[in-house]
């Protein structure tokens, strides 16, 4: 069973090691240092900001990786969003995280949310996969946008529209779960 | 009725999708005893989602009948689907069987 509770400061060690590890770091669009301090200033930044959240998503209570919620426009009812697993899940239900996410961020009136935007890359064809099944349009392609070991990678655009994604009506309904909220704490 | 090998095609037919985004070190053998998830297999958990939705996807299309292999019932069972290709099939043929 997955659950998401807030991220909290006793959670950046973990979260630096999965962040750094090359199956992670191979699908993300920036590299990170292994730096506690400069971690610990990312995390006071995000915690206080009214327009990022953070999750540890928990798989059985254990911890598995993180999603975020992060660039949050409530002018214009848009955010991006982000997702890794730093632990191998020994369940299928771990490539159903983005389904949880959005049934419960389509769902959040406080925010309203009219669209979810994102950036992929181009090595991350399981992502970009998920996403065109959940209903996701390609806005366009960042040509060599992001140099990698020496070689230059396209950065995929997309974005999900809150009515596509009510549009499926029972398909993804039941994947539901427990979000810790910032109000809840 | 349900036979098996149009079951088995439909999945092999995922999987070959499937490694067509895939490098070609990496790609599945299109065989009933590949492995697909767990311990010595070569999909994360989202490869293998995208796999299975297409296969629900396909199902519907070719038997008329929406079949869910993302449900509680398919993730929860004590000897898991979705290990390799011949137990998928063998799950996907119990389901129809059931609605037939």
């Amino acid at each position: 069973m997955l659950n998401f509770r807030r991220m909290r400061e006793e959670d950046l060690q973990k979260v630096l090691d999965w962040r750094v590890k090359p199956d992670v770091a191979q699908f993300m669009l920036t590299e990170v240092a292994y730096d506690m301090e400069r971690q610990r200033r990312w995390f006071q930044r995000i915690d206080a900001s009214p327009n990022d959240e953070y999750w540890i998503i928990e798989s059985d209570r254990t911890p598995v990786g993180v999603l975020s919620l992060s660039e949050i426009d409530r002018a214009n009812r848009h955010a991006t969003w982000g997702l890794y697993l730093g632990e191998k899940m020994n369940s299928p239900v771990g490539g159903m995280i983005p389904v949880y996410f959005y049934n419960y961020v389509f769902a959040r009136a406080d925010l309203n949310l009219h669209k979810l935007h994102g950036k992929v890359l181009e090595n991350n064809t399981s992502m970009l996969k998920m996403h065109e099944t959940c209903g996701y349009h390609q806005v366009g392609i960042h040509k060599d946008h992001v140099l990698r070991d020496g070689k230059f990678m396209d950065v995929h655009v997309v974005e999900l529209l809150r009515d596509i994604w009510l549009a499926q009506g029972n398909r993804f309904a039941r994947h539901t779960a427990e979000f810790e909220t910032r109000t809840a704490v | 009725m349900v036979e098996r090998p149009q079951i088995l095609a439909l999945v092999l037919t995922a999987v070959q999708a499937l490694n067509e985004e895939r490098p070609a070190d990496e790609q599945l053998a299109l065989s009933d005893d590949t492995f697909l998830f767990g311990e010595g297999a070569e999909l994360d958990s989202l490869s293998l989602v995208s796999v299975i939705v297409d296969i629900e996807t396909a199902v519907t299309d070719q038997f008329g009948e929406p079949i869910s292999l993302t449900d509680d019932r398919a993730m929860n069972r004590a000897v898991s689907p979705f290990t390799h290709v011949a137990a998928l099939v063998d799950y996907i043929t119990e389901l129809l069987s059931e609605k037939a």
